[in-house]
């Protein structure tokens, strides 16, 4: 039937606004109840008021498998049931972009903590930085291939991007693939820098800095990691397409703030700071 | 009292009966803009067909940029690394009169970590780190 001679009767039957009403479902409260289950096990562990760590290992558990159910819905929601619309996918850009800005800012006290002690090294280390006695690690070795896997993971991920938008379904594939492969191995090389390095985080406020902002940067590429598997196989699995990809879109954007992040560590805590 | 309530209720919502306008056009041509829908097919197609050459530049830059310079830096960067593993070995074997002096501020253990014997870092390397205590 022509749109323009569609009745109110017609109209009636289908919804007459662009937002997607969820319908009731367990996993907010699910997630809530493992996130807090987690943070418990995990402090709880690390004071010591626990014998063992299976609890933290379970909570892990839990909030993974609750993620993995809340996505599997959306996924359903958006591929097969298409309540995504142009507004609800804006919405979710829109979230996504706020909780990048949260992520960033997280980072900013980091850079913040490493600065305040770096920028003005105290009498007690030697008035130096790194203090003395304390060896950095150089930015010209293992970070500098590491950069370059990121900025070569930010090309592979426009290649991606455009073909998808050009309905190239192979070379979209490869270019996710490119890019899921580059943060593997970016994550196992940080694993060798960091088991090679010849301090610790508990080596003086050089180590704590420098490791809980690394270290906090890879979590996020592990993350981004198991983002872009995910978005690769929803490409094989013909999830996405040309104009309806929010997932493939928050990836991307992930990655290249990710990427930028990376710089910003590099050039500060890498170079400057060794 | 309910159900007179209820009665009254169906009453004030059901009297009007069916809208007159039910059998109307729901998108009546004079509500239809025809420019802007023209305008949102352009942009779409303008849009994919724009990046079929893009498409063919990223994928340019990614085999004869980013390829090379990934080997280029992976080639002397695992030299580097290789000539430290064997720096590594010599410090393994160290005995703890030669390591370098260890500051207060090194090697800090305010109480013992909920892992592995309780005084190793997560990413404890016994060949490049040492907890000397007297």
């Amino acid at each position: 039937m022509k749109l323009k001679n569609m009745t109110n009767k017609v109209r009636g039957n289908m919804q007459l606004h662009p937002f997607h009403l969820v319908g009731p479902s367990p996993w907010p409260m699910f997630t809530s109840f493992s996130l807090m289950n987690l943070a418990l096990s995990m402090a709880l562990t690390s004071h010591g008021y626990m014998g063992h760590n299976y609890f933290m290992f379970l909570a892990m558990f839990v909030v993974f498998y609750s993620m993995t159910l809340w996505f599997k819905d959306m996924m359903a929601e958006s591929s097969y049931l298409g309540d995504h619309t142009m507004a609800v996918k804006r919405g979710m850009n829109q979230g996504f972009m706020l909780f990048v800005v949260s992520e960033m800012l997280m980072f900013v006290s980091l850079f913040w903590a490493y600065l305040h002690s770096a920028l003005n090294p105290n009498v007690e280390m030697g008035m130096m930085w790194p203090p003395m006695g304390m060896e950095a690690m150089s930015p010209a070795e293992l970070p500098l291939l590491n950069t370059m896997m990121l900025l070569a993971s930010g090309v592979t991920m426009t290649y991606a991007h455009h073909a998808l938008m050009n309905k190239d379904r192979k070379n979209t594939l490869y270019g996710f693939m490119y890019s899921t492969m580059l943060m593997v191995v970016f994550v196992f090389c940080q694993g060798l820098e960091y088991s090679f390095s010849s301090f610790t985080i508990a080596d003086s406020v050089y180590g704590s800095a420098f490791f809980s902002a690394t270290g906090l940067h890879g979590m996020h590429m592990m993350m981004l990691a198991m983002m872009l598997a995910m978005c690769t196989w929803r490409v094989y699995n013909y999830d996405f397409t040309n104009t309806s990809h929010v997932g493939a879109e928050t990836t991307m954007l992930y990655l290249h703030v990710l990427d930028m992040m990376w710089l910003f560590m590099y050039m500060v805590m890498y170079w400057w700071g060794s | 009292m309910f159900k007179r309530l209820t009665q009254r209720q169906f009453v004030r919502f059901n009297s009007l009966g069916v809208s007159k306008h039910i059998n109307e056009a729901a998108f009546h041509p004079s509500k239809i803009n025809k420019a802007a829908g023209e305008a949102f097919v352009k942009e779409y197609t303008e849009k994919v067909h724009h990046s079929e050459a893009v498409t063919k530049l990223w994928k340019r830059i990614t085999y004869i940029v980013a390829v090379p310079a990934l080997i280029a830096t992976a080639i002397p960067v695992i030299n580097i690394e290789l000539k430290h593993a064997k720096h590594r070995e010599h410090l393994a074997h160290l005995p703890d009169e030669e390591w370098p002096v260890q500051y207060d501020y090194q090697n800090i253990r305010s109480r013992n970590f909920w892992w592995g014997d309780g005084d190793k870092t997560l990413f404890w390397n016994s060949s490049v780190n040492r907890h000397i205590t007297e």
